[in-house]
């Protein structure tokens, strides 16, 4: 009967397979070579930390108790960290596995399975993460993503990914809700608008403070630096937007923009 | 119905029923990700004598609808045939823990455990070591000191 080291082993053996199937593409065999790793490799996690948690058991008389603890005694440290560890990367390999299959549910529950083994494991979240994007989990896949950090390599190109997904299901949105919101929509867009034109004219600060017009009005002693932006925000309200109702805007603008009504009055004349 | 192969860890056959295997999810996450196999699924963790008896589990309890969550419920009675299945001796039971941990077969795991846990319950200190031989490794004082914290009779209720 085979050791605990040669069970260990053997059981690494099918790992090694099982990464030269999947680099071969063969998701199949890679997956089947895993599973045999598991099946190895798990019995043994269980058996140890059974073994030591029942240390005080009389082995009792008959029981088939050689079949297992006998065979290979229980595991070292050491062996068991190695055992951890190895659980964890066949797990998520198998999740890589999954992900190629396009088998995003399966792929995150054996993501958890590494990372109950090892919560470190870093290749288990993300690939964890990139199922749950997939899976429209956005704010999951962000969670994991911001847990790993922007240093972890790829995890920057997957928040680029989210952002761009969670845009989409917001333009969604609001497709559907479109008459519904149609005001609230307005008053949004523009403040998207202020803040962006804030950004484009970035090298005076005093501009930042755009978005929240109660706070502009007072503040305007730097006007110099707002007409700057002129130019971007008008060409911007022109690129592709739909007639808004007009007599509404500057309805908004008289009531509580008195400090800067005619800038934008100017604007709504050049989108026009 | 098709059929898995299943080798214990002396390198035993035993073929079963794809269902009966699913009762292990450890078993039906591998058969559903790879398919029938066409090959015998090692078990190189489980003796042939555990083997046997986990698969008498899962066959009696084949058609139950709610197996998976059967014994969610922690103070429900234990059944009459599940009582009957676990008077075992103490060893084959713990292989059995194991077994059932190992093969990831919650409702075998979970009345194995409550059958070890109503071994302890209702027991003296005493009793407790005696069923489990324990050395009492407590010194008098200690002993004293724990019985003080515990009221004057730990463990009988």
């Amino acid at each position: 009967m085979a050791t605990m080291e040669e069970k260990i082993k053997a059981a690494l053996a099918h790992k090694d397979q099982g990464n030269e199937a999947f680099k071969q593409g063969d998701m199949k065999q890679a997956l089947t070579q895993y599973h045999h790793a598991v099946l190895g490799l798990s019995g043994l996690d269980n058996k140890m930390t059974g073994m030591s948690m029942l240390s005080g058991m009389p082995p009792a008389p008959g029981a088939p108790e050689s079949s297992s603890s006998g065979s290979g005694g229980s595991a070292t440290d050491d062996q068991k960290n190695e055992i951890k560890t190895n659980l964890a990367v066949v797990y998520s390999n198998m999740g890589a596995c999954h992900l190629k299959n396009q088998n995003y549910k399966r792929a995150i529950e054996v993501c958890n399975k590494a990372l109950q083994y090892d919560p470190a494991n870093v290749k288990a979240k993300f690939r964890r993460a990139q199922a749950k994007l997939q899976e429209g989990n956005l704010a999951g896949a962000e969670a994991d993503l911001n847990s790993l950090g922007e240093g972890v390599p790829g995890v920057k190109a997957e928040l680029e990914k989210l952002k761009k997904k969670s845009k989409d299901a917001d333009e969604k949105q609001r497709k559907t809700m479109g008459g519904f919101l149609s005001r609230g929509r307005i008053i949004d867009e523009e403040e998207e608008e202020r803040e962006n034109a804030a950004r484009s004219s970035s090298s005076s600060t005093t501009t930042t403070t755009a978005p929240v017009p109660t706070t502009v009005a007072p503040t305007t002693p730097s006007p110099r630096t707002t007409p700057k932006s002129k130019p971007t925000l008008a060409s911007k309200m022109n690129a592709g937007r739909k007639p808004r109702p007009v007599p509404r805007e500057e309805e908004y603008v008289s009531t509580s923009w008195s400090g800067t009504a005619p800038k934008i009055q100017e604007l709504a004349e050049g989108e026009e | 119905m098709p059929q898995v192969v299943l080798t214990s860890s002396e390198g035993t056959e035993f073929t079963i029923d794809r269902d009966i295997a699913d009762k292990s999810m450890l078993l039906k996450c591998m058969l559903d990700d790879i398919g029938e196999i066409g090959q015998a699924v090692p078990l190189p963790n489980v003796s042939g004598p555990i083997l046997t008896k986990v698969i008498e589990y899962c066959t009696h309890h084949r058609s139950d609808p709610n197996f998976q969550s059967a014994n969610d419920d922690v103070q429900a009675d234990i059944g009459e045939w599940d009582l009957e299945y676990c008077k075992v001796d103490q060893g084959t039971l713990y292989e059995l823990i194991l077994a059932a941990n190992y093969l990831d077969i919650k409702p075998l795991l979970d009345l194995t455990c409550k059958t070890v846990a109503n071994m302890i319950k209702a027991k003296s200190p005493e009793e407790i070591r005696k069923t489990f031989n324990i050395t009492n490794d407590f010194t008098p004082e200690e002993e004293d000191q724990v019985r003080r914290e515990n009221g004057k009779h730990p463990g009988s209720r």
